[in-house]
């Protein structure tokens, strides 16, 4: 059995008997054979003088040390007014999120596209990662990137995605919020992506030498590791 | 019997708590101070050298107090309220100095909340005094409302009269406080609606004799805000109120003065409307508030020195019964208010049995993700039984697909009941009213503030909330800056 794509008439008794939250939706022109999506109004990008590669062990060990550690390495943008506009540069990467509450059921799951409008313009919006699962509460994160050759103005509330639903053949025994490796569920704002979390990096981090000495000297001198980084990089390289 | 070591708790709960919010504000105000600019002012560092000392002998004494029995407590007061007030008056009198901020930050946060409630209601301003351009918000020392005069546009000629909301600095960031701004703004609709002065000829004030008649008119503008702020926001107005005039320094609002009758009053007339509401809700909120609030008065009663140093003395200002009305003619006069056409019209419907039910929903402490339900309402309007009838009517459930974000007052009320039955099992004596702010004096006091685990958890249980309420906002201003198009279209 394969995996069943709600037709228009089914995404809108679902929505009107609340089966699928997709809230707020502002206008009809939204739902169709798709839902589109507009732009929230957060918007993260990362601190690049701050931050000189990413090193998944060592940002393991340091979340783990202190949960809240990792935002000094992100920006967030935010603009509550609709018409003042996120201007993504060529070839610049940022985070966003969908203006929409998405609430799924545990058999029905999504999937991710841009608008062909705005595509024709270079902007993606995601990276790869274009898969709702079934059971996914929370809004949408969109890794924003403009391919294009000149700078797109985003503005609050623009539809810029596109979601087509899709309907599994029974109930997933594990819908995403309950997972217990879910991430990124029950958001409300445009949170940055954790993949230094998963459990391969926490074993990785227990075998690595390198380790303690790291973290000791955060704890002991905050910030100054993010500095001492790329020398340590080469040497381990080399 | 009073449970006097709780109820004493409690209200040094409530100040440390507003101590540090405004320490954290200073902090922020200075972080955001444009470069040029004298980063922290002189008085600033006096002021926070002052709420130091202040929360450490908070610290001190409330750890010491904890320990001793309430006899203990009983007999030791005297020394304690010395230190602290001694601590306290210096931190008041500091504070003076920087009540008036002259450049406000802006604060847009607050003016979408104010702006969202008063959508919400249905009101519609007829004479533009609600327009972006005809009021402005001053982060100041204490709520207040006000006109001042400000200089000409290139649009108008002469000084132009501007209404001013005042809210205080320290509670910016605290959105269970700000319904109390939705009663200032009630000031400016009372009077353009018409409802004061139809409530200034009714013939209980007109029957009055020339000194009482005089108060009872001066006082309609605080009664109608009052009465009007509690049929938008329910009982989280109530919760605001009583937190304000029960916790906060100054105290001159629990007495009558020539612009609103005592606190008791109020609060009397508010509990009559807010029990023509929901009774769940009653339940949930509103008996524990008015018991919060009567216990605040039980230990004012109880020690006469604190009451006189600390407070207003709510008796002696009582004792002159001669040129004021009478309480059961102030809540005749109040339901009278909201028998008015011109009220009618303004106020909103009362909270339904439907509304309660969100506002349950929104504040269980473990919330999944209905956190953000959506609001369309099957029962009420939805006429489709099957995805084949809408088939055949495809546009007809398009229309019914209108959806809009969380309304403020369903969320503010959940923060409220969040808030009231936040549990420990292991600490909650039963029946105290006061659990919960007990329980934050054991976090404020017991541990160092900015390294306690439990208050981290405090924050983070109400912080859920607080986004929800930033992203419900942000919702129903990009809709309401598209909905003209869209239905025109």
């Amino acid at each position: 059995m394969k995996p069943r794509i709600l037709t228009d008439s089914e995404v809108v008794y679902a929505l009107l008997t609340n089966a699928i939250v997709v809230t707020p939706l502002l206008s009809k022109s939204q739902v169709g054979a798709t839902l589109d999506l507009r732009l929230g109004t957060e918007f993260v990008v990362k601190k690049m003088d701050r931050l000189t590669h990413i090193d998944p062990i060592w940002f393991n060990q340091l979340e783990r040390s202190d949960p809240e550690v990792m935002v000094r390495f992100y920006e967030t943008v935010k603009l509550v007014d609709p018409t003042t506009a996120f201007v993504l540069h060529p070839g610049q990467f940022a985070l966003g999120c969908t203006l929409e509450y998405i609430d799924l059921p545990p058999q029905i799951g999504g999937m991710l596209e841009g608008r062909s409008s705005w595509a024709r313009e270079g902007l993606n919006v995601h990276s790869t990662a274009g898969l709702i699962h079934p059971g996914h509460k929370g809004v949408i994160v969109f890794e924003l990137l403009n391919a294009g050759s000149h700078p797109i103005p985003l503005y609050p509330g623009i539809r810029v995605a596109q979601l087509l639903l899709y309907e599994l053949d029974s109930v997933t025994r594990q819908p995403y919020g309950l997972r217990d490796d879910s991430k990124y569920s029950r958001y409300v704002a445009t949170n940055f992506g954790r993949p230094w979390a998963d459990w391969e990096f926490e074993c990785l981090g227990q075998k690595s030498r390198r380790r303690p000495a790291e973290l000791k000297r955060e704890e002991q001198h905050p910030g100054e590791s993010e500095r001492a980084q790329p020398e340590q990089g080469r040497s381990e390289t080399s | 019997m009073l449970d006097f070591r709780s109820l004493f708790c409690n209200w040094f709960g409530h100040l440390v708590e507003r101590c540090t919010r405004l320490d954290q504000y200073l902090v922020e105000r200075a972080a955001a101070a444009p470069d040029g600019r004298n980063k922290v002012p002189p008085i600033v560092i006096d002021l926070l050298g002052s709420l130091a000392l202040l929360t450490e002998e908070i610290h001190r004494k409330a750890t010491y107090l904890i320990s001793l029995s309430a006899r203990e407590v009983h007999d030791k007061r005297s020394t304690f309220y010395a230190e602290a007030r001694a601590a306290a008056e210096e931190f008041r009198r500091l504070h003076g100095y920087v009540s008036h901020i002259p450049a406000p930050w802006p604060s847009p946060e607050l003016e979408v909340f104010l702006r969202r409630v008063i959508e919400e209601s249905g009101y519609r301003s007829a004479s533009g005094s609600l327009e972006r351009r005809a009021w402005t918000i001053l982060l100041s020392g204490d709520y207040n409302f006000s006109h001042i005069l400000v200089p000409p546009s290139a649009a108008s000629r002469g000084m132009v009269p501007q209404n001013v909301l005042h809210v205080p600095a320290a509670e910016k960031d605290n959105p269970l406080i700000w319904p109390n701004l939705v009663h200032e703004l009630a000031h400016i609709i009372g009077v353009e609606s018409g409802i004061v002065s139809a409530a200034q000829e009714l013939p209980l004030v007109e029957g009055k004799s020339g000194a009482v008649r005089k108060v009872l008119e001066e006082w309609t503008h605080e009664i109608v805000a009052d009465l009007l702020a509690t049929d938008f926001l329910g009982p989280a107005y109530f919760g605001a109120f009583v937190s304000f005039v029960a916790y906060w320094i100054p105290y001159s609002l629990r007495r009558r003065s020539r612009w609103h009758p005592e606190a008791d009053c109020r609060v009397d007339y508010i509990l009559r409307r807010l029990r023509e509401g929901p009774k769940s809700l009653e339940s949930a909120l509103v008996s524990q508030l008015k018991t919060e609030y009567e216990g605040r008065l039980q230990l004012d009663y109880e020690d006469e020195r604190f009451r006189t140093e600390f407070f207003e003395d709510i008796a002696a200002a009582s004792s002159g019964k001669s040129d004021y009305p009478s309480n059961a003619d102030l809540q005749e006069f109040a339901s009278s208010i909201v028998e008015l056409p011109s009220y009618r019209k303004v106020a909103p419907m009362l909270l339904t049995e439907g509304d309660a039910a969100i506002i349950e929903a929104l504040g269980r402490r473990v919330t999944s993700g209905e956190i953000i339900a959506s609001r369309r309402e099957p029962s009420a309007r939805i006429t489709f039984g099957s995805e084949e009838e809408i088939r055949g009517k495809f546009e007809e459930a398009l229309d019914q697909l209108r959806d809009k974000p969380n309304k403020i007052v369903h969320i503010l009320n959940a923060a409220l009941l969040r808030k009231l039955s936040y549990e420990d099992s292991s600490k909650v004596r039963a029946g105290a009213p006061v659990a919960y702010t007990t329980q934050l004096l054991d976090d404020f006091c017991r541990t160092p503030v900015a390294g306690s685990k439990r208050l981290a958890a405090l924050r983070r249980d109400v912080n859920g909330l607080d986004l929800v309420i930033s992203k419900s906002i942000e919702g129903a201003q990009i809709l309401s800056f598209y909905q003209d198009f869209d239905e025109a279209s």
